[in-house]
């Protein structure tokens, strides 16, 4: 369904006796998932997710469905819920004009079964001929997203988006390495680089080095980086600051390392750029750090409520998150090739990805993570083996501060909607604090 | 709706399926939080749509669609048809299945009061009741939240299956974070992600919360500024959430089929072949436990609901299969195939995972342990990527000194390798102490994510390496 029509549908549906807010997403996906034993498509077509939003006593109250029959009343039902509240200014977003952004790819929307073959096979291939088992998956996806509210908010775009993950392993057991890459279009996925790269950490994995706990370098690839600055976005939206569970407090004041600059840009088609955030509010470069030092938080209509703040446009899917998030995150990259980074390690280990790395602790940013997926050990300059199962603990201020390394070239990891473009970072003093033997 | 199923699998076996299967679902979830400090909200979601998979030449296809959305069902069997052909121009082996008779019938899950015939005011009301009892001087967050889950599930297939079943889960958690000059201190009941229970809204509202959670507040208030346990070797007791949550991510995830057949032969084989825990861990999948927040009447391939042993005194005796499984190790499927939703294909999950009770009480348990550590909860846990070492850490621990629980320590940890953790048990607590934990379970892309029952009574685990965060 294109989403002018999805945008005329909802905007029909709005009522007249309450504050309400619509978002709806329509679109179609295709699946693939593979080893080098199995192969299966899955086709999800038509797929509709609709969002009522309606505030009862202050209080956000959400209804999702999946039917755009059932629309109106589910919209009856919000309204007769909705009331009780005394804002002082609307949760809601007025009408604003956005940039028509070209984030569609005809070509990728009507793919088949056939041209995803067409990208799996040379994973395959690459599988067998390197005497490595593969388990992966592919997926493209179009969408249409259209957000109305009562306040007069009214936007609608639609894009595509084409992404794989496979994880390549020796038949030892001992070697992995995952590869991802993901596109707006399917023409402009690489899944070969990456691929490539999976299996290089495989065959450099024929050793295994057990780590003891203690202080190392971390040479954290693209997107391993981009797990960090996920997590350390967290502590940058306004409701963290309201509740002050972050430490990034204070706008202008200095938290990271001078090589540190990240920005929010929903425009920068370099990411998965989107036109207006879940609310309606027009898409625009944020700056959050320039040099470690803290320049904006991230708002949205909802959050600005009882504050002296303006909503940034980084309102989230209602009903996938209650709070802002910077989903469009670049880190500027330095000048180091990631060879350069290797060869100037002394005792570290190449981190390719983390395994659900998690804060443990938001008001300092405590974290920590599972290394695996094709961590490497460095001595003197040299990969001398794989890293078993490790932990990684530490305080994410202080990692950001101890980045001695960037690299050069960013690589972007996401979905439809969201996008995190980082270089490889080396991080100087990361704790290790267990490991497999 | 059923006829509808039934002529889509009429088509595809016309279309020269040799398996097909058509099912519907119809999930509503009502997620309702109250907090201080923080705003509170209410999602009320529905999602209905219809799902066919399909074996054509030994190869799947899969396709689904909203009950909406223009397509009929011959549609949808034909994008599954052309699925299926297409993989099946690959020339890779075959998949068997096991076709053995399906089920037929209609489970419901029992229910008092369905939670969506409850009106919001009273869900409020007892949200507001737990947010009176967590209020105090020094509660700097307080935050309480409810989430019911009913599907409704209608599944046919050419193997004779015709099942219609309404689940119903309800969950709720509260938690509060105290600030003191002597430091901070947050505290979860049931747990931090609280606890999922079979049944309506009864299994929430019965629970006395204002008894419960005030005096937590004090307990919170005296845990801060506590110096963490210090690192070292502990004997470690673990129960309830806690060991609900080890077990689910280092026992039961390995015993899922397809998680064991995409390891390597060596670990498959040292696996098979070698003890896993000592003799006193014995653990069944009951996915038809009366009072398991797993538990249904047919899996999501019309298998009827039924006991396996999963391992034996320390040694593996069973794995959860599904149809397509199953069949690689030359058994049958024992219905552990459920898929979340109408736009994705079953996978084999966690059902009840019940820990065999041991023969001595919770008392006598702690009596063997003369330095130690007790953890009921788990704030989280990490894994490596083959769940082959774990790190746990909690909200709070209670230390253990010649037999009997002392003092409060706050964020405990432990770190272990999943294959010497469950090699140092040495006794599990008698049926007296059994109680089952119901907890949310992710798997899959994309994700798929369950209520799973966890049967367990508190266990003791020698030389443990612990200490506090």
């Amino acid at each position: 369904m294109k989403s002018t029509e999805l945008l005329r549908k909802i905007k029909r549906a709005l009522p007249d006796n309450c504050d309400m807010e619509i978002v709806a997403m329509a679109g179609k996906e295709l699946r693939a998932r593979f080893t080098g034993k199995s192969l299966q498509f899955q086709h999800v077509s038509d797929s509709c997710s609709i969002c009522i939003r309606v505030w009862r006593n202050n209080q956000p109250l959400a209804f999702t469905l999946n039917c755009l029959s059932d629309l109106n009343g589910a919209v009856s039902r919000a309204s007769d819920l909705a009331g009780g509240n005394d804002f002082t200014q609307t949760p809601l977003a007025a009408k604003a004009g956005y940039k028509k952004m070209d984030i569609w790819d005809e070509e990728t929307a009507e793919a088949g079964p056939e041209t995803l073959q067409q990208h799996i096979e040379p994973l395959l291939e690459l599988a067998s001929n390197t005497g490595t088992d593969v388990v992966g998956r592919f997926s493209v996806q179009s969408s249409s997203l259209a957000v109305v509210n009562t306040a007069g908010a009214s936007a609608c775009c639609e894009a595509t988006w084409a992404g794989f993950r496979a994880l390549f392993q020796t038949r030892d057991n001992r070697g992995s390495g995952l590869a991802v890459a993901n596109a707006r279009s399917l023409a402009d996925l690489d899944s070969l680089s990456p691929a490539l790269e999976a299996v290089a950490r495989c065959q450099a994995s024929t050793e295994l080095r057990s780590l003891n706990p203690g202080s190392y370098t971390v040479i954290f690839e693209q997107p391993a980086t981009a797990q960090l600055v996920n997590l350390l976005a967290q502590g940058l939206n306004g409701q963290a600051v309201t509740a002050s569970k972050t430490p990034f407090l204070r706008v202008g004041e200095k938290y990271l390392g001078d090589n540190i600059s990240l920005w929010d840009d929903g425009l920068d088609p370099r990411g998965m750029a989107m036109p207006f955030d879940f609310q309606g509010v027009p898409k625009r470069r944020i700056n959050l750090f320039r040099e470690g030092v803290l320049q904006n938080h991230v708002w949205d209509h909802v959050t600005v409520m009882g504050t002296e703040m303006e909503s940034t446009g980084h309102a989230s899917h209602p009903e996938q998150s209650l709070w802002p998030h910077p989903a469009h995150l670049f880190l500027e990259p330095g000048n180091a090739m990631l060879d350069d980074m290797i060869v100037s390690t002394k005792r570290g280990i190449l981190v390719s990805r983390l395994y659900k790395p998690r804060v443990l602790d938001p008001s300092v940013m405590l974290i920590d993570g599972r290394i695996g997926w094709g961590a490497l050990a460095i001595e003197d300059g040299i990969i001398v083996g794989a890293v078993p199962g490790a932990e990684l603990t530490g305080n994410l201020v202080d990692w950001f501060n101890q980045v001695d390394m960037l690299g050069d070239s960013t690589r972007v990891d996401g979905n439809i909607w969201s996008a995190t473009v980082t270089p490889a970072a080396r991080i100087d003093g990361v704790e290790l604090t267990g490991s497999e033997s | 709706m059923k006829q509808i199923l039934l002529d889509g699998i009429a088509g595809a076996e016309e279309k020269g399926a040799s398996y097909a299967e058509a099912r519907f679902s119809d999930v509503q979830q009502q997620k309702i939080a109250k907090g201080a400090g923080h705003m509170s909200h209410c999602l009320n979601a529905r999602q209905q749509g219809i799902a066919v998979r399909v074996l054509v030449d030994g190869h799947w296809g899969f396709a689904a669609t909203p009950l909406e959305g223009g397509k009929n069902v011959d549609q949808v069997v034909q994008q599954a048809i052309d699925a299926a052909r297409h993989a099946a121009s690959y020339q890779l082996p075959p998949v068997t299945i096991d076709v053995n008779p399906g089920g037929k019938g209609v489970y419901v899950t029992p229910v008092q009061r369905d939670p969506f015939a409850v009106s919001l005011e009273e869900k409020e009301h007892l949200l507001q009741e737990a947010d009176a009892a967590m209020q105090g001087e020094s509660v700097v967050m307080r935050q309480g939240w409810l989430d019911f889950r009913r599907e409704k599930k209608l599944l046919v297939s050419n193997l004779g299956v015709d099942t219609d079943q309404t689940l119903y889960q309800s969950a709720a958690g509260f938690s509060f974070t105290v600030r003191t000059e002597r430091g901070t201190q947050t505290l979860s009941w049931p747990g931090p992600r609280g606890r999922w229970f079979s049944g309506g809204f009864e299994s929430v509202s019965g629970l006395d919360l204002p008894a419960v959670l005030r005096p937590m507040i004090g307990e919170a208030q005296a845990l801060c500024g506590v110096t963490p346990c210090q690192r070292g070797i502990y004997d470690v007791v673990l129960a309830g959430d806690a060991l609900a949550m080890v077990i689910r991510e280092t026992l039961g995830h390995v015993l899922e089929m397809d998680n064991y057949l995409n390891l390597p032969p060596a670990t498959r084989a040292s696996l098979r072949e070698s003890p896993q825990a000592t003799p006193c861990v014995n653990i069944m999948s009951n996915p038809a436990f009366i009072g398991g927040v797993g538990t249904y009447g047919y899996d999501d391939e019309g298998v009827v609901a039924r006991e396996t042993q999963l391992m034996k005194e320390g040694v593996l005796t069973g794995f959860l299969s599904g149809r397509e499984t199953a069949p690689k190790t030359g058994v049958a499927s024992n219905g552990s195939a459920r898929a979340v939703g109408w736009d994705v294909p079953p996978l084999v999950r966690i059902s009840n995972l019940l820990l065999k009770p041991g023969y001595v009480s919770r008392k006598d348990l702690l009596g063997q342990v003369e330095r130690g550590l007790y953890i009921d909860t788990a704030e989280s846990i990490s894994l490596d990527s083959l769940r082959s070492s774990f790190r746990l850490v909690s909200e709070r621990g209670r230390l253990i000194y010649n037999g009997r629980l002392t003092s409060s320590v706050p964020y405990p940890e432990i770190e272990a390798s999943s294959q010497d953790f469950w090699h140092a048990c040495t006794a599990v607590a008698g049926a007296d102490d059994w109680e089952i934990w119901g907890v949310e379970d992710e798997k899959g892309a994309p994700l798929q994510v369950l209520p799973v029952g966890i049967g367990v009574s508190p266990a003791l685990f020698r030389r443990i390496k612990a200490g506090g965060l």
